[in-house]
């Protein structure tokens, strides 16, 4: 994105005097001055990037709300066919079996109805309604950016009328209500004299607008937290319980667990062969190992979700400083950013990692 | 005690009990009906159980107290039936009616 009138060349954040010395008298009457362009444009950059990041760590999360259903349905189908045999031989169909308990496609239609999978469903639908209101709020930074580098007509009034209802609907499906809407009038008193044409009433009615919506998908992001946290507490049962039934197939590879305690003590791990050959000769090595394995870990709290609170946070201070006509600067998001992005990157790096040491053998 | 949280004492330990049980049961268990119940039973207190944590359990329903009543009696039943060591069938019955009265009390209070 490029200004007009750079900041170097008029100073620090403010437009009356400058404009006398840096732009005509046409230019003026008719746009926003260099600073408030320069805001704006530092505004809609951060809040692309912000929402930017939000959406990568929604794409991860909605895999781990999938991969918690389809854990509870092979949980399920295992447990319940364990007596699908008749003495050694065993009674399990495909289809049409006389015994639905026992008969793979009757379970599974029944599966679509599963009382767990209904209340995971239920997350994943508030995931889904997250996504697309993080999706129209992308959209509306993108539009003050145009907004801030030429007049882009209704197209920033459009597009925050759309971000507005998508976060009203997240909003609504949490508990918290609808998106505070920003009176008409205030924006001038918000932005004082800043607001002196209709472009940069825009911009700063625009500003005050999306931060409305930004503070809304916080509050809602706080209270999907909490419900993330509930589902955590049992879904560590879930988890266990496949780890259990992989074991008892005998499929549940020990060598990692056991490098992963090696070096939780700090002790220098061998060679993979070693490690092995180790388990191998060792039952109670292997036992324990298994166990650990088995064993839930316990909810350990929810990183991604609290530094994408975080960002939006950082993200309003920053609205705040465009209104109040101090200069925004987006060190404090980028740094946000940056720190969303590293966990979304390690749990989206560990999640693989952990269903091949678990799915592969 | 606020009825939200007597609510998820309740659910808390239905839910524990259908987990302690649950490979004991599936152990004693012969036919695929048992093992199918006891698996419909212990994923329907899940669900429950979650359902409790999810909801906020604002205003209870005028029918809090038999309710209660109700879940409590339940309660005691599928503890006497364990104590008494009672075939596999009855516990199933008293742990699915633990279940079916909690889920009742969750509904209510919604």
């Amino acid at each position: 994105m490029t200004d007009l009138l750079t900041r170097s060349q008029c100073g620090a954040m403010s437009c009356r005097p400058r404009f006398r010395l840096c732009a005509p008298w046409v230019l003026l009457l008719a746009t926003a001055c260099a600073a408030d362009r320069q805001g704006a444009l530092e505004l809609a950059k951060a809040g692309i990037g912000a929402t930017s990041a939000i959406s990568q760590e929604i794409d991860v999360r909605s895999d781990r709300v999938s991969n918690k259903i389809a854990a509870q349905n092979f949980n399920y189908a295992y447990s319940s066919m364990r007596n699908c045999r008749d003495g050694d031989q065993w009674t399990i169909t495909i289809a049409d079996g006389p015994e639905p308990a026992c008969d793979v496609l009757a379970v599974a239609t029944a599966r679509s109805n599963a009382p767990v999978a209904v209340k995971l469903a239920e997350l994943a639908a508030i995931i889904r309604l997250r996504a697309r209101a993080v999706e129209k709020l992308t959209a509306a930074y993108r539009a003050l950016g145009s907004e801030a580098e030429y007049d882009a007509g209704r197209e920033l009034e459009t597009a925050i009328d759309e971000a507005t209802a998508s976060a009203t609907q997240l909003g609504t499906a949490l508990g918290i209500g609808p998106v505070t809407e920003v009176v008409a009038s205030s924006a001038k008193f918000i932005g004082g004299q800043l607001a002196e044409n209709a472009h940069q009433r825009r911009l700063v009615r625009g500003s005050a607008r999306l931060q409305a919506i930004t503070r809304h998908l916080r509050l809602a992001l706080e209270q999907e937290r909490k419900r993330h946290e509930q589902v955590d507490s049992v879904a560590g049962d879930i988890e266990a319980e496949t780890r259990r039934h992989l074991t008892t197939a005998g499929l549940l590879e020990a060598s990692p667990t056991l490098r992963e305690i090696m070096e939780a003590s700090d002790f220098p791990a061998p060679d993979e062969g070693s490690l092995i050959m180790a388990l191998e000769e060792d039952p109670r090595l292997r036992a324990a190992t298994q166990v650990t394995a088995i064993a839930d870990g316990g909810p350990n709290g929810d990183p991604a979700l609290s530094a994408a609170i975080d960002l939006l946070a950082a993200l309003e201070v920053e609205h705040e400083a465009f209104q109040a006509r101090r200069e925004v600067s987006t060190a404090a998001v980028s740094v946000s950013i940056d720190r969303l992005a590293e966990i979304v990157e390690r749990a989206s790096s560990a999640d693989p990692q952990a269903a091949a040491a678990t799915w592969e053998e | 005690m606020a009825a939200s949280e007597e609510i998820r004492n309740i659910a808390r330990r239905n839910f524990e009990q259908a987990k302690l049980r649950k490979h004991a049961d599936l152990a004693a268990s012969e036919t695929p009906t048992q093992a199918k119940a006891i698996e419909d039973n212990y994923e329907k207190a899940l669900a429950t159980y979650l359902d409790t944590l999810i909801e906020g359990f604002a205003e209870a329903n005028s029918n809090w107290n038999q309710l209660v009543a109700d879940a409590a009696k339940a309660e005691e039943e599928l503890q006497r039936a364990r104590e008494s060591a009672e075939e596999l069938p009855v516990r199933l019955k008293a742990m699915a009616k633990l279940t079916s009265s909690v889920a009742d009390l969750v509904e209510a209070a919604k």
